[in-house]
C-alpha cells in the first residue's frame, strides 16, 4: 500500500467531483472510489465527506436521489450535473497547471538557474 | 442562476421538512458506517461488534458531521428558529393572561384588516367563476360634457357587434323584472334580464336542464322562451326537472321554459331569469332606446388597452357621423366586475380611496401591537437576568431580538389564524345577512372562502405585529447598559429596566383612545336605548298589518315614463280595482296606502310658519317629516283625529293645500293650537318657497310619542294613488296575515298581471332591514371599544406589576419601618394615576367634540343631555376600570414581608 498523504485543503471537493463523474455513487461508494483512484494514498476523515457532498449539492454541482444499493439497501446516490462537469474540467486544468508548476519548481537545480 | 435555484430548492426542502432532512442525513451516515463495518468483517475478519466500533471511529462524530451538514445546506438558522418557536409556544402557556389579551387584540386587528381586504377585493375585483374570466370586460359609455353615464346604447351595440375586432363576443342586457305566475295563480316578482344569447357563449356554462338561450331565439317571430335560475326553479317550481318545455306567464306574456341554469349562476349580477334581448340593426335610433349595458369577451391575445384603442377610434368616427348624439360620447373598457360598480370614467381614484382605508386597520394593529409590546416589555423585565446572562455568553442583540421576534410570531400567527377564522364567518354573515337585508341577493361570483391574497395579507400583518410585539421591546430591553445590569443580576432593583417615556406614551394614548371609543359607544348605545334602536313602536297592532310595495312592471325599464299620463291612468285603474277586490275579501279588515307607512323612514322637510319670523339661521328645530297618504290612512290605522277634521276625498284635488299633523307636531310647533295655522317649505338655494299648506286637523301620533321631538313628527298630505311613487299599500288582516298575503298575491295578479308586489312583510318588521347595516357597524365599534378598554386596563396593570416587582425591596423596607400603607400605595402608584389622568384629559377633548357633534344626529334631539352624561360617564368608567387594574399589584405590594424584600436584595 502506498504511503498515505494528508489531504490538501480544497482538494476533497475536486476528488468527490472526479469520483461521481465516473458514474453515480452513494456516499460510501464515493469514499471507496477515492481510495481506488488515489491508490489509497490519501487519508480522508470519512464523516467529512458528507458536509462536502451537501455543500456541492447546494452549489448545484451534484444532484442526489434515493435508490437501492447492490446489497438491496436504501441509499442516496449522487451524480454530476452539467455545471459540475464544467467545474471539474476547470478545476482539473487549474490543478494540473499548479501541479506542473510545483513539479517544475521542485525539480529545479542550481545549474538550471545559471 | 442555477446555483440560486439549487440553493432555493434546498432551502425550500429544508423549510418544508427539516426533520425529514435530519432523518435522511441519519440514514445516509448509518448506511455508511454499516457498509464500512461489513467491509472490515469480510476483509479483516473482525467480529461484528468490533467491526462496527472501528467503523464508527473511522467515521468520526455523527453529530458533529450532521451539524456541519446542516451548515453546508444553509439550514442552521432553521434549527435556531425552531428552538425559538418552541420557546415562544412555552411562553404562551406560561403567561396565560398576557396571551389571552394579546390574542384577543391581535386577532381582532388582523381579522378586521383581512376581512376588509377580502370584502373590497370581492366587491371590486371579483373573478367570475368562468373559464377565461380575466378576458371578460364591460363597456361603459360616458358623456364627457355632462360627466354622466350614457345607457341608451342599443344602436351602438348593434353597430359594435358587427365591427369590433378586439372582441370575440359581445353581449347586452336590460333589466326585466316581471311577475312569474305559476299555474295556480301564485305570482312572485323575479329578478331577471333580457339578454343576448352571446352572454351564454361568453360564460360557457351549460344549462343544468334543457338549454341556454340561442341566437335563434332572438330572430323576429321566434317563440318567446325563458331560461330560469336555480333559485327560481327551487322556489317556484319545486325543482321539477320536467319544468323544461312548460309554459309560464311572465307578466302579461306567456313564455316557454327551455332551460334551468345550475346553482350559483347569476349572470350578469344576481339574476335568475333570462329572456332573449332582440337588438337588430335599425331597431333603435342612435342615442335612443332603453337603458342597456354591454359586456364582452376580448379576442385571443387582445389586451384591454388594444380594445380601448379600437373603441376610441370608433368613438371618433361616430362623433363625426352623428354629431347630434355622439359628439361628447366615448367608451371605456374595464374589467367586468369593475365595470359594474365603477361610477366614474376613471375608477382609479375610488379604488385607491377604498384600498387606502386599510390604513385604518393597520393603525388599529399598530395601536394594539404597541400596547401588547408594553405588556411584553414588562414581562421581559422579569427575564432581565436571563437576557443579561445570555448577552454575557455571547448572544448578540440581534439574536435576542430574533428570539423575542419568534415569540411574538408564535403569538401573532395564532392570532392570525383566529382572526382569519372569525373574519371568514363575519364575511359570510355580512354577505348573506346584510346584502339580503338591503334587498339584494349576493353577487353570484361571491363565495364564502378567503382568497390567497387575503391570507398572504394576514400573514404580512402577523409579521408586522410580531415585529412590534417582539422586536421593539427586545431592542428597548437590550439597548440599556447590559453590563451594568449584569453586575446587578443579584440585585436587580438598583439598575434594571425602566418603564420609560415610550411606554408611558403608549399607555396615555391607549387610555385616551379608550375614552374616545367608549364615549361614542356610550352615546350610540344610549340613543339606541332611548329611541328603541331607532324604531318607535306603532300605536296600532302592527303585527296584524301587512305592507307591500306596488309597481307596474312594464315601465320599470324607463323610470321617466312614470310621469306619463298613460301610466297614471293605468295605475289609477289598477288600484281602484285592486282596492275594491281586496276590501271585499274576507281576510282584509281595512286597506290604505302612502308613500311611507308608520315604521318607515319618512322624508324630512324644512318648514316656516305663517305669521312667524323665520329664524335667521336654518336649524334642525324647523325640520319635520312628511309623506303623501291616502285620505283614509288614519281610519285604517285607527288613529283618532283629536282636533279639526279628517281628510275628505276632495283634499286630493289640485289646489287643495291642506294637511293633518301629528299631536307632537301641533304641540312642538303650535303649542297645541295647530288647526287653521299655515306652514310651507321655505325658499332655499334659489328655489321658490313651497305653497302655504293649511292644517285642517290634528291626529294622535301613529307611533309611540315618548320623548318625541319635532324632527320626528309627521305632517300628512292627502294624495291620489297614481301621484305616489314609491307606492306602499297597507292591509289590516281580519284574522291571519299569512292568509291575507296569499290572497293578496292571487287577487293582485288577477287584477293586473303586470303588477309587481315586493317587500311584502308584516308592519312590525318594517325598517328592520335598514337597521342591519347600522347594527353591524355598532357591533364593530363595540368590539373595538372592548379591545381598547381591555388593552388600556392591561397596560396599566403591567405598569403596576412592573413597578411593584422593581421596588419590592424598597416597599418591604418601608413596611418594616412602619410606613402608612396608603402613603406606600400613593407613592408607588402615583405614576399610574398620573398616566391615567393624562390619558383621560387628552382623550376627553376629541371625545367631547365627537359626542357633541354626533349628539343631535344620532340622539335625534337628545344631544345635549346624552352628550354630557355619556361623556362624563364614559370618562369615569374608563378611569375606574383602569385604576381597578392597580388593585391586585397594590395588594401584592402591601403584603410584601420585610424578610422577603431583604432576600431579593
Amino acid at each position: 500500500m502506498a504511503q498515505s498523504a494528508e489531504l490538501l485543503p480544497g482538494t476533497l471537493d475536486l476528488l468527490i467531483l472526479k469520483s461521481v463523474s465516473l458514474g453515480k455513487l452513494h456516499g460510501y461508494g464515493v469514499l471507496l472510489r477515492i481510495e481506488q483512484i488515489t491508490g489509497g494514498a490519501l487519508q480522508i476523515q470519512q464523516g467529512a465527506l458528507y458536509p462536502a457532498l451537501y455543500r456541492l449539492e447546494r452549489q448545484g454541482l451534484i444532484e442526489s436521489e434515493w435508490g437501492t444499493s447492490d446489497n438491496n439497501r436504501r441509499a442516496k446516490y449522487y451524480h454530476l450535473t452539467t455545471h459540475g462537469r464544467q467545474r471539474l474540467r476547470d478545476e482539473s486544468a487549474g490543478w494540473n497547471r499548479l501541479a506542473d508548476a510545483m513539479a517544475a519548481a521542485l525539480r529545479a537545480t542550481s545549474q538550471e538557474l545559471e | 442562476m442555477k446555483n440560486v435555484f439549487a440553493s432555493l430548492r434546498a432551502l425550500w426542502r429544508g423549510l418544508r421538512r427539516p426533520l425529514q432532512l435530519d432523518r435522511e442525513m441519519d440514514d445516509e451516515m448509518r448506511f455508511h458506517i454499516e457498509m464500512e463495518a461489513q467491509r472490515l468483517q469480510t476483509q479483516r475478519g473482525l467480529d461484528p461488534v468490533e467491526a462496527r466500533r472501528q467503523a464508527a471511529v473511522a467515521f468520526g462524530g455523527v453529530e458533529k458531521y450532521r451539524a456541519a451538514g446542516r451548515d453546508a445546506l444553509g439550514l442552521t438558522w432553521i434549527r435556531g428558529l425552531s428552538t425559538d418557536l418552541k420557546l415562544g409556544t412555552r411562553m404562551l402557556r406560561k403567561y396565560p393572561g398576557l396571551t389571552a389579551v394579546a390574542l384577543f387584540a391581535l386577532s381582532l386587528a388582523i381579522g378586521a384588516g383581512a376581512a376588509y381586504l377580502e370584502f373590497i377585493n370581492d366587491l371590486m375585483h371579483g373573478t367570475l367563476p368562468f373559464a377565461d374570466a380575466d378576458r371578460i370586460v364591460g363597456i361603459q359609455t360616458w358623456n364627457t360634457e355632462t360627466r354622466e353615464r350614457e345607457q341608451r346604447v342599443s344602436a351602438d351595440f348593434a353597430a359594435w357587434r358587427e365591427s369590433l375586432h378586439s372582441m370575440q363576443s359581445l353581449a347586452a342586457y336590460r333589466a326585466f323584472a316581471p311577475n312569474v305566475i305559476s299555474d295556480d295563480g301564485h305570482a312572485e316578482p323575479a329578478r331577471g334580464v333580457q339578454i343576448t344569447a352571446t352572454a351564454f357563449t361568453i360564460a360557457r356554462v351549460p344549462a343544468l336542464h334543457g338549454r341556454v338561450l340561442l341566437a335563434d331565439d332572438e330572430r323576429p317571430g321566434a317563440a318567446p322562451v325563458a331560461v330560469i335560475g336555480y333559485e327560481l326553479w327551487r322556489r317556484q317550481f319545486a325543482m321539477d326537472p320536467a319544468v323544461v318545455g312548460r309554459s309560464v306567464r311572465l307578466g302579461n306574456e306567456r313564455y316557454t321554459i327551455v332551460g334551468v341554469m345550475p346553482e350559483g349562476f347569476g349572470l350578469p349580477v344576481s339574476h335568475s331569469l333570462w329572456v332573449p334581448l332582440r337588438i337588430a340593426d335599425g331597431m333603435y335610433r342612435r342615442g335612443d332606446g332603453p337603458a342597456t349595458r354591454v359586456f364582452g369577451k376580448l379576442a385571443d391575445g387582445v389586451s384591454i388597452r388594444q380594445a380601448q384603442a379600437e373603441l376610441d377610434a370608433i368613438a371618433l368616427r361616430s362623433a363625426a357621423d352623428f354629431p347630434d348624439t355622439h359628439q361628447h360620447l366615448h367608451q371605456v373598457v374595464k374589467p367586468y366586475v369593475e365595470s359594474l360598480w365603477s361610477a366614474a370614467e376613471d375608477s382609479a381614484m375610488q379604488t385607491t380611496v377604498l384600498y387606502l382605508a386599510n390604513i385604518l386597520f393597520i393603525g388599529l394593529l399598530a395601536l394594539c401591537g404597541a400596547n401588547i409590546a408594553t405588556l411584553v416589555f414588562a414581562r421581559t423585565a422579569t427575564r432581565d437576568t436571563e437576557l443579561s446572562v445570555r448577552t454575557a455568553l455571547g448572544a448578540s442583540r440581534a439574536r435576542i431580538a430574533g428570539q423575542l421576534f419568534a415569540e411574538g410570531l408564535v403569538m401573532s400567527a395564532l392570532a392570525a389564524v383566529i382572526g382569519l377564522t372569525v373574519a371568514r364567518y363575519a364575511l359570510i354573515w355580512v354577505k348573506h345577512t346584510v346584502t339580503a337585508g338591503m334587498g339584494n341577493p349576493m353577487m353570484f361570483w361571491w363565495n364564502d372562502s378567503l382568497s390567497t391574497a387575503t391570507m398572504i395579507y394576514a400573514a404580512v400583518l402577523a409579521v408586522v405585529a410580531a415585529v412590534i410585539v417582539g422586536v421593539v421591546p427586545a431592542l428597548k430591553a437590550t439597548g440599556a447598559q447590559v453590563q451594568d445590569r449584569l453586575r446587578s443580576v443579584n440585585g436587580a432593583s438598583a439598575s434594571g429596566l425602566r418603564f420609560g417615556g415610550v411606554w408611558t406614551g403608549v399607555i396615555v394614548t391607549q387610555v385616551a383612545v379608550t375614552v374616545v371609543f367608549i364615549s361614542v359607544v356610550g352615546l350610540l348605545g344610549w340613543s339606541a336605548y332611548v329611541t328603541g334602536g331607532g324604531k318607535r313602536p306603532a300605536n296600532f297592532p302592527a303585527a296584524h298589518y301587512v305592507s307591500v310595495r306596488l309597481d307596474l312592471d312594464q315601465p320599470i325599464i324607463d323610470p321617466a315614463s312614470k310621469d306619463d299620463e298613460k301610466f297614471r291612468q293605468h295605475f289609477r285603474t289598477m288600484y281602484s280595482e285592486l282596492s275594491r277586490r281586496l276590501a271585499a275579501d274576507p281576510t282584509v279588515a281595512s286597506i290604505t296606502y302612502g308613500r311611507r307607512l308608520p315604521g318607515m323612514n319618512f322624508f324630512p322637510m324644512s318648514v316656516e310658519v305663517d305669521g312667524e319670523a323665520r329664524p335667521a339661521k336654518q336649524d334642525d328645530d324647523r325640520t319635520i317629516l312628511t309623506a303623501p297618504v291616502d285620505v283614509r290612512y288614519f281610519d285604517a290605522f285607527k288613529a283618532p283625529i283629536i282636533a279639526g277634521r279628517n281628510f275628505v276625498d276632495a283634499d286630493v284635488l289640485p289646489g287643495h293645500e291642506v294637511a293633518i299633523v301629528e299631536r307632537t307636531l301641533a304641540r312642538e310647533l303650535f303649542n297645541g293650537q295647530a288647526v287653521g295655522r299655515r306652514l310651507r317649505e321655505p325658499a332655499a338655494d334659489g328655489k321658490e318657497p313651497g305653497p302655504w299648506i293649511e292644517i285642517v286637523g290634528v291626529v294622535d301620533d301613529l307611533t309611540d310619542d315618548t320623548n318625541k321631538k319635532l324632527q320626528e313628527a309627521v305632517l300628512y298630505r292627502a294624495s291620489a294613488p297614481e301621484a305616489i311613487q314609491p307606492f306602499y299599500l297597507a292591509l289590516q288582516a281580519r284574522t291571519d296575515t299569512a292568509a291575507l298575503i296569499s290572497r293578496l298575491r292571487v287577487i293582485g295578479t288577477d287584477v293586473d298581471s303586470a303588477l309587481l308586489m315586493t317587500n311584502v312583510q308584516t308592519m312590525d318588521k318594517l325598517g328592520d332591514a335598514d337597521r342591519v347595516a347600522l347594527d353591524f357597524f355598532a357591533r364593530l365599534i363595540g368590539g373595538v371599544s372592548i379591545v381598547a378598554l381591555v388593552l388600556a386596563t392591561a397596560g396599566v396593570y403591567a405598569l403596576m406589576s412592573f413597578t411593584v416587582a422593581r421596588r419590592t425591596s424598597e416597599i418591604g423596607i418601608r413596611v418594616a419601618l412602619g410606613a402608612n400603607p396608603s402613603r406606600i400605595v400613593l407613592g408607588t402608584f402615583g405614576r399610574a394615576l398620573a398616566q391615567v389622568t393624562a390619558g383621560v384629559v387628552v382623550g376627553s377633548i376629541p371625545a367631547a367634540m365627537l359626542v357633541s357633534g354626533l349628539g343631535p344626529e344620532v340622539g335625534a334631539g337628545y344631544g345635549k343631555e346624552v352628550a354630557v352624561i355619556t361623556g362624563v360617564g364614559s370618562t369615569l368608567l374608563v378611569a375606574a376600570i383602569t385604576m381597578t387594574a392597580c388593585v391586585f399589584p397594590a395588594r401584592r405590594a402591601l403584603r410584601i414581608q420585610p424578610t422577603d424584600a431583604l432576600k431579593t436584595t
